[in-house]
């Protein structure tokens, strides 16, 4: 493994890139890819999404390598791109979780009670369906007629009023008051 | 197999060819707006040749860099001397032509601007300890810039204009080469 550069060696390669000399290219590459990563784990505590930092970081660093200042440090001036990528990173990952956040909250504040509602509904059904399959054959048939037009005389009307309060005792004794 | 870092190493040579690109495109765009310059004050469409070359050379020294990509601001900068001496004698005397040459003074400001210009190429050069490389891409840039302000290809005043460029250039890297 090649010896890694001391600062004024990297500085110098540095001056070689921004001139145009291709061949610094991997030579700065390597003596920055460490110290990168490393800031940017340090930065976003994630070693996998620190590489992906440090990359798009030294990418803009190799894009603009002739804006390079060479009375200023090489590696001061890749941690400066880094950090400003890394902070760009975190507050759109703060921002990002906040909008999940956000937009779970409201979904179960809109649809909670509309679905527990859904459920007690067809809970309710299902138990009242029950009862009426429980109820004597005489009694369903006078429930069925009391919907039936032309079927309103006061006899229908009365068995129909005698039914319905056998079946509510009935689900009070079962489900209580709700 | 391509291993991670030299698929990296790959992106990042793809990122600095991209720069350097962008660099170039700014040069171009620089002689672009000389000769808009130049079409605006009335120089002949010949004289666009120079241009074209201008953009190509200042193109390629940004790409390339070292040098002669040092010496493209430099060259445009000192350019704008003979550039706008031409124009200016131009529309203080105006300007004629006829077989055998023009009837103005473009001769002697050509040479005149050139001398300057080379001088200055000469100046830098030796303030900022530069090479060859740099002093005959600067001079030929200015030379070019200088060549695109001639109302036309009058080819004693471009070759002028070149000599006037060259004459202090030149003897500047006679006296580094025997000093050194």
């Amino acid at each position: 493994m090649a010896e890694p550069l001391t600062r004024e060696a990297l500085d110098a390669e540095m001056v070689r890139l921004a001139q145009g000399d291709r061949d610094a290219v991997p030579v700065v590459y390597r003596a920055l890819w460490p110290v990168v990563v490393r800031y940017c784990a340090a930065f976003v505590g994630d070693r996998t999404e620190a590489e992906d930092l440090a990359q798009v970081s030294l990418l803009k660093l190799f894009e603009q390598a002739h804006d390079y200042d060479p009375d200023k440090p090489a590696e001061a001036w890749a941690l400066t791109i880094a950090a400003w990528e890394c902070r760009t990173f975190r507050s759109k990952r703060t921002r990002a979780e906040k909008n999940v956040d956000k937009m779970m909250r409201s979904r179960s504040q809109e649809s909670s009670p509309n679905l527990e509602h859904e459920v007690w509904k067809r809970q309710a059904i299902d138990a009242m369906k029950r009862l009426v399959d429980e109820m004597p054959q005489v009694d369903r048939q006078a429930l069925v007629d009391s919907f039936v037009d032309g079927l309103s005389e006061p006899r229908h009307r009365k068995r129909k009023q005698r039914v319905l309060e056998r079946l509510r005792r009935r689900w009070k004794e079962i489900h209580g008051d709700t | 197999m391509v291993t991670p870092e030299v698929r990296r190493l790959a992106e990042i040579e793809r990122a600095f060819v991209r720069g350097r690109l962008e660099l170039a495109a700014a040069g171009v765009l620089a002689a672009g707006v000389l000769m808009f310059v130049a079409w605006a004050l009335g120089v002949e469409g010949k004289t666009f040749w120079f241009g074209v070359a201008l953009m190509a050379l200042s193109a390629a020294s940004l790409y390339f860099g070292r040098a002669p990509g040092r010496a493209v601001l430099p060259a445009f900068v000192i350019g704008v001397i003979p550039f706008s001496a031409l124009l200016i004698v131009q529309a203080m005397s105006g300007h004629g032509c006829h077989t055998g040459g023009c009837n103005t003074l473009c001769l002697p400001t050509c040479v005149a601007s050139g001398l300057v210009a080379g001088a200055l190429v000469a100046t830098v050069a030796v303030r900022v300890r530069e090479t060859t490389g740099f002093v005959v891409a600067a001079g030929t840039m200015v030379w070019l810039v200088g060549a695109l302000g001639c109302p036309c290809i009058a080819w004693s005043s471009v070759a002028g204009m070149a000599a006037g460029i060259a004459a202090p250039s030149l003897w500047v890297l006679f006296v580094r080469r025997r000093q050194a």
